[in-house]
């Protein structure tokens, strides 16, 4: 190659298109003989003592031939013209190109070479039928609820206390009638002025007294309840929080009139149960958020990073892209999603910036050219005038 | 006279020249023969490929910047 384009990547150019030296201009006309003389050195240096087409190989040192590993005998001047033929294969040969390189100076032009020898060889190989010379080429949570149905409930509340007493100190004449009901109980309301159970003690057999929960006399007395029954004597029912020794409970106090006369109604809901199991959710939520939410991290994480995997891996053979490799391509793994759609933007962005660049090269280099051009004559012919002053 | 003795000896080696450019072509030929190389000159990439086909050259010089095809591709086609 003797070109004015000096660039790198025209040198590189080059050479991987087969040349084998490569000298820009303007240059020494003794460089050019110089690297002329290396090459035809090295042709003659370099070239493989074997030639092989196909099975059929010529081994120069020993000038014998073989195909498939079977030896012809040869004679040395069939030999010279197979070698030649062979190492030109492909290619048409004239008769005073076979006369110029495998006969020297005695060479006769009347001998008819052509029969008398190139035909020898295929006559000798013909057991192998082999005539002509080619060459070819990615938890569970059970949360337990309390077990408890609606049936089971009224019944329990059935079977446990019912408290019928007579109004004391609470309401002259009133009776009073208590029920302690657990989880949405059925009220039990009576009249029975004959019943003088003073309030605070419970029947025998009442179930209140297996209730070990709370005790109904501290309970009746208690600061909150008193302000329950006092807060509705202005009207006729109202709710309040009555808080015992034992707990809290919600309280209902209704008043209502009958012929028989003139009742109140004092409804209480333990708030035990209800708080307990508030308490086993609060503890159950204040370990499972946490957990929850160190899940939760740790899964988006994964996610995140899995997701965004294509996008770093874009990102980095992008930061790999520049003026040297500007030709490089991001890899489109999907063409339809979005990514691979930002891939493709991203490559057409490069497609046109490297088409700006190559355009800016070979202006360059042709401007280079025609500036180089008389600088290499003026230099050259210079050369040759010098040198031959010398001679 | 030796100088005039060395443009009758018969050429030592046989050179192909692809060059567009006259001027280089002609000095760069001139230096060649002196040196008894045998030149042909191309100024082309067809042409030079064509010559290449008909004729058994031991060197080929070629330009780059050629028209069609350029010197890339004729160091290839010749290869």
């Amino acid at each position: 190659m003797l070109t004015a384009r000096d660039a790198v990547d025209d040198r590189i150019t080059g050479l991987d298109h087969g040349a084998d030296d490569y000298l820009t201009k303007p240059f020494e006309f003794g460089e050019l003989l110089a690297r002329l003389r290396a090459l035809l050195r090295r042709s003659s240096e370099v070239r493989s003592p074997e030639v092989k087409i196909q099975d059929l190989v010529l081994d120069a040192r020993g000038q014998r031939v073989s195909r498939a590993g079977r030896f012809i005998a040869v004679a040395a001047k069939k030999y010279a013209l197979l070698e030649f033929l062979a190492r030109n294969a492909g290619r048409v040969i004239g008769r005073a190109e076979i006369a110029e390189h495998v006969w020297d100076e005695s060479f006769d032009p009347f001998f008819q070479f052509d029969r008398s020898l190139c035909q020898s060889p295929s006559q000798e190989d013909q057991p192998t039928g082999h005539r002509t010379f080619a060459a070819y080429s990615p938890w569970r949570w059970v949360f337990h609820r309390p077990r408890r149905c609606a049936s089971g409930i009224r019944q329990r509340a059935r079977g446990r206390w019912k408290t019928r007493t007579k109004n004391d100190g609470y309401g002259k004449s009133e009776e009073l009638c208590l029920a302690q009901c657990v989880f949405g109980c059925e009220t039990t309301f009576s009249q029975s002025s004959a019943a003088t159970t003073p309030i605070g003690s419970s029947p025998t057999n009442s179930p209140a007294r297996d209730n070990a929960e709370f005790s109904l006399p501290v309970l009746f007395h208690s600061r909150s309840f008193q302000q329950l029954l006092a807060g509705s004597d202005g009207s006729r029912e109202g709710f309040a929080d009555v808080r015992g020794d034992q707990g809290r409970f919600r309280g209902y106090v209704g008043r209502f009139s009958t012929p028989q006369g003139q009742y109140t109604l004092a409804v209480l809901f333990s708030l035990h149960q209800p708080e307990e199991f508030l308490e086993a959710i609060r503890h159950a939520l204040a370990l499972i958020i946490p957990l929850g939410l160190l899940l939760a991290d740790a899964g988006g994480y994964v996610v995140a990073r899995r997701a965004l995997a294509p996008v770093a891996t874009m990102s980095q053979q992008a930061s790999k892209i520049d003026a040297a490799n500007v030709h490089d391509r991001l890899a489109v793994v999907n063409e339809r999603d979005e990514l691979g759609v930002l891939a493709q933007s991203f490559n057409q962005l490069l497609d046109r910036l490297a088409h700006s660049m190559d355009q800016q090269r070979r202006f360059m280099a042709d401007a280079s050219h025609e500036l180089r051009a008389p600088i290499a004559i003026l230099r050259g012919e210079a050369g040759r005038a010098f040198s031959r002053c010398l001679r | 006279m030796l100088y005039f003795a060395k443009w009758l000896m018969i050429p030592d080696e046989r050179v192909l020249l692809l060059e567009d450019d006259a001027r280089i072509a002609r000095f760069v030929g001139k230096g060649l023969r002196e040196q008894s190389y045998a030149v042909d000159l191309a100024t082309n990439g067809d042409d030079a490929l064509y010559q290449a086909e008909i004729n058994s050259y031991d060197l080929f010089i070629l330009d780059v910047m050629i028209p069609s095809p350029d010197g890339f591709t004729v160091c290839r086609k010749l290869r």
